[in-house]
């Protein structure tokens, strides 16, 4: 029995589909950053139950691929991590979500 | 109908009905402001900054103080008694709260809700009716201030 579907051509959308954005923790944090200006590190990890070092390294490999940005400030001697969705983030996750969109077929 | 005289809100129309409107024409953009203030500094104490809700913030809330004024203008027009006007004004503040509620946060509808049915109180009711409804919204406020409270304060190591 073949399970060959009956499209033989590549399955629409598959080529905006970021991997960078394949992960949950990287996905959830530039779909925050999207509705928001900034948020901090702590503020993060808090939204996304997420440990100190998997988010961290999350952050960083969204800020060496472009996009995000970090901002450090200190509040009451504290260390705060302020992080922003930058221009190419933002249009690379509105890609990706179309993607995943037309995946689904829900882009009609 | 109310026996307080100019109308008013709360606690201070059943007390101290002659100042209600100087007290609050002066309390609700003062309070507007320094709450404004205090959410923004929540916000950059919780670590998040979103300056579009900001704006979406004051445009409902300086919407409802900006109609609370016009409703005023019934007054010397002489399309509303002074009494009636706090009344006017508390149905418009529900309502504000209501659509606080249905727009921003879900605690909104609880005081919106109160207040509706403290509209209906000081409509009926002769005595005390804005007390009872202060104390009423105190205790929403209060309950939950305290329930917002549980467990938000995170700190990055």
């Amino acid at each position: 029995m073949s399970h060959e579907s009956a499209d033989t051509g590549p399955l629409p959308g598959l080529e905006g589909f970021q991997k960078m954005l394949g992960h949950r923790s990287r996905l959830g944090i530039c779909a925050l950053l999207a509705r928001n200006d900034e948020l901090s590190f702590s503020r993060l990890k808090e939204l996304l139950s997420e440990k100190d070092g998997s988010l961290g390294a999350q952050l960083r490999k969204l800020e060496d691929e472009g996009f995000v940005t970090v901002r450090k400030e200190f509040q009451d001697r504290k260390p705060i991590s302020w992080y922003q969705l930058t221009t190419t983030g933002r249009q690379r996750l509105e890609v990706h979500l179309a993607a995943l969109s037309g995946l689904l077929g829900t882009d009609e | 109908m109310g026996r307080h005289r100019g109308g008013g809100f709360l606690t201070l129309a059943d007390f101290a009905p002659s100042a209600v409107g100087w007290f609050w024409a002066v309390a609700s953009p003062a309070g507007g402001i320094l709450s404004g203030i205090l959410g923004a500094r929540y916000h950059q104490r919780r670590g998040q900054r979103n300056r579009e809700l900001g704006i979406r913030h004051a445009l409902h809330w300086g919407g409802m103080l900006v109609a609370i004024f016009l409703a005023v203008l019934l007054v010397p027009r002489g399309i509303l008694s002074g009494e009636d006007l706090g009344k006017v004004i508390l149905l418009l503040v529900a309502f504000g709260w209501w659509s606080g509620g249905v727009h921003f946060d879900r605690v909104f509808m609880w005081l919106g809700g109160v207040m509706g049915l403290g509209f209906l109180g000081v409509i009926w009711v002769d005595r005390y009716a804005w007390t009872c409804l202060g104390i009423l919204v105190a205790a929403v406020l209060v309950t939950k201030a305290i329930a917002g409270q549980r467990g938000e304060h995170t700190h990055e190591p």
